[in-house]
């Protein structure tokens, strides 16, 4: 016997029960109908815990410790996250050329960080900030890429009962960006506001305030960005994406298109044709052409929303019900030239199709807002599989376009 | 879309009981009108102007073809209860399976049970049909369907000029509202006064029973 319980089922209960049921399926583990059948969905989580401790406890079943910890990472590292905040690292601990031996001896040195603790292991304390535990990643030629550390930062009262609060940090140094991940709902349980925990999170990180001395040795420095550059990037994003589109589509209308409307034009008796009236006209079809094609056709993906800022003092904003391609609106094609003029963009809806050639390879839907110094990201929900590489594939495309 | 194949499940549905059958070309003609208009989705209220039906008449009519064999699928929706959000909701054919659900849009959870009464519901043409439309409309590229000139051009011979109703037809075909949706309340109080239950979708009869108790 252990003797040791595992993590708290407050912590479990950040974690769906459709993934809990998934996963117990996957792993083959008996009992896991005839043993989860509960009154209630928070007794549910106490079951499923207990059938977890039967497992780790016994040497000869189908869950060991690696695979328990390696399903809880992927679920409280990624999955339970859906508002990710964005920042520009300027200094780090790290520097090129440190080999993947060097760095992991640094970390391990500081036991704050608690690298690789597995979280079965892990032993709650009452501070504010609670590392539960920190991974490295490595690149193909043994450089540091990401640092990521989950950390409980409270408790709060949620649907089933007792839950833990969390907040998952992942530090970018191929792309030289910090996320801060937290949950909306969590948040909102907290009685606070993300920007209020981001700001707590962020001191500590930098070694600042009450809990600085948790953090100080990773040296970290990253700062608000400007808001030029987080208008300008997610305009790049969308550019990408509707270029693509208006190329594909372009494609897609006869050769006399022009001429034909030209034609129209001087019959019911425009004077002055210019080139404008010849654009709004192409519009129409391009919105008649979209509404009748496959998404198949665009191979990077498309743009479902966009926010635009005109002047000062007002927006345009355009989206699709079920983030399908926004260029069947009529707004997308009345506001396009403008926004290109300009080249800065709100906010953005994008589909990226992870494999650009292959629609089928998998796909992420987010929205990404510039707003407060950082780039938010809102993953929906039909992101949470394989959330880990969708949030490195975001990150990525953030880092080139920034 | 044949008129053949309407008068197929206009039989087979049981609607041939309730309604006379030249409710099924006037069917066949706002189907078509609304395809050459790349409208996928067709409304009640404007079926009933068409047909001269009261609306409840036309969604009992509308709901006859839209059963497993149907044309339609009912596409149901609930617009976001939270006050910074202005997202819709779409439901799928289990959302009566669970207690709550969720907004991806601003992330918060509902309860089913409150936002049940606010369901609306599209009669939206399936897609085996809308796809045969666009091969073998007679439309043009050029078409635009903002052009009143164009929209003459492209119309059907058959609808009336002039209905009874002291509005035309033709100001009828400029009113907006053509995609507006039906109230579930209203399907489920058809479906429950009918003699049977004309469509028996698990989720149909599943807030049958809700609303009933």
């Amino acid at each position: 016997m252990r003797g040791i319980p595992l993590f708290k089922v407050r912590t479990l209960k950040n974690v769906e029960i459709q993934e809990l049921k998934a996963f117990c399926q996957v792993k083959n583990i008996p009992g896991r109908t005839s043993e989860t059948k509960a009154a209630s969905t928070g007794l549910k989580y106490e079951r499923y815990l207990e059938l977890f401790e039967a497992q780790i406890d016994d040497p000869n079943a189908s869950l060991n410790a690696e695979e328990l910890d390696a399903f809880m990472f992927e679920q409280l590292c990624f999955a339970s996250y859906n508002i990710h905040f964005m920042y520009r690292i300027t200094n780090s601990f790290f520097e090129q050329g440190m080999t993947e031996h060097e760095v992991t001896q640094f970390l391990q040195g500081h036991l704050t960080l608690k690298l690789n603790q597995n979280l079965i292991d892990w032993v709650e304390s009452s501070q504010r900030i609670d590392v539960a535990t920190s991974r490295v990643e490595f690149d193909s030629t043994g450089e540091l890429s990401n640092l990521h550390i989950l950390m409980k930062i409270g408790l709060i009262e949620q649907q089933h009962g007792k839950t833990n609060f969390f907040c998952a940090v992942n530090i970018d140094l191929k792309s030289s960006i910090l996320v801060i991940k937290l949950d909306k709902n969590q948040v909102k349980d907290a009685n606070t506001t993300p920007l209020e925990v981001v700001e707590r999170i962020s001191d500590a990180l930098k070694g600042e305030g009450e809990h600085g001395s948790l953090f100080d040795c990773l040296d970290l420095n990253f700062g608000q960005l400007n808001e030029h550059d987080a208008l300008r990037t997610i305009y790049n994003l969308y550019a990408h994406l509707s270029q693509e589109a208006e190329k594909i589509l372009n494609q897609r209308m006869e050769d006399d298109t022009v001429d034909r409307i030209e034609a129209f034009l001087k019959d019911i008796g425009v004077q002055n044709i210019q080139d404008d009236y010849i654009e709004q006209i192409k519009a129409v079809v391009y919105q008649d052409i979209t509404s009748t094609m496959d998404e198949q056709i665009f191979k990077s993906g498309w743009v479902f929303k966009f926010r635009f800022r005109e002047g000062d003092h007002s927006q345009a904003s355009s989206r699709t019900d079920l983030r399908q391609p926004v260029y069947s609106n009529k707004a997308f094609w009345q506001l396009k030239e403008l926004i290109h003029q300009t080249g800065e963009l709100e906010e953005g809806g994008f589909h990226w199709n992870l494999n650009g050639q292959n629609p089928d390879g998998g796909f992420v839907d987010a929205r990404l807002e510039s707003k407060n110094g950082t780039i938010i990201v809102h993953f929906y929900n039909n992101t949470k599989s394989d959330r880990k590489e969708k949030e490195e594939f975001v990150i990525r495309k953030v880092g080139e376009n920034l | 879309m044949s008129y053949e194949k309407l008068v197929k499940i206009y039989k087979a549905s049981g609607c041939e009981n309730i309604f006379p059958i030249k409710y099924v070309s006037d069917l066949h003609e706002y189907i078509e009108w609304s395809l050459k208009r790349g409208k996928r989705s067709l409304s009640p209220f404007k079926f009933a102007r068409i047909a001269e039906l009261s609306l409840e008449e036309s969604v009992t009519f509308f709901m006859y073809f839209s059963k497993e064999e149907g044309i339609f699928e009912l596409e149901r929706f609930v617009e976001c209860p939270s006050t910074s959000c202005d997202a819709r909701i779409y439901l799928d054919d289990e959302f009566h399976l669970y207690k709550q659900l969720l907004c991806e849009e601003c992330s918060e959870y509902h309860s089913v049970e409150i936002i049940s009464k606010y369901i609306k519901v599209y009669f939206r043409l399936k897609d085996d049909f809308t796809k045969c439309e666009s091969v073998c409309s007679k439309s043009k590229k050029s078409d635009d369907p903002n052009s009143m000139h164009d929209i003459l051009r492209g119309m059907s011979e058959g609808l009336k000029p002039n209905s009874p109703s002291s509005l035309s037809l033709t100001e009828r075909l400029l009113e907006e509202g053509d995609d507006e949706p039906v109230g579930l309340d209203t399907i489920l109080q058809i479906n429950q006064t009918a003699e049977e239950p004309i469509l028996e979708y698990d989720w149909l009869l599943s807030m049958m029973k809700r609303t009933h108790s």
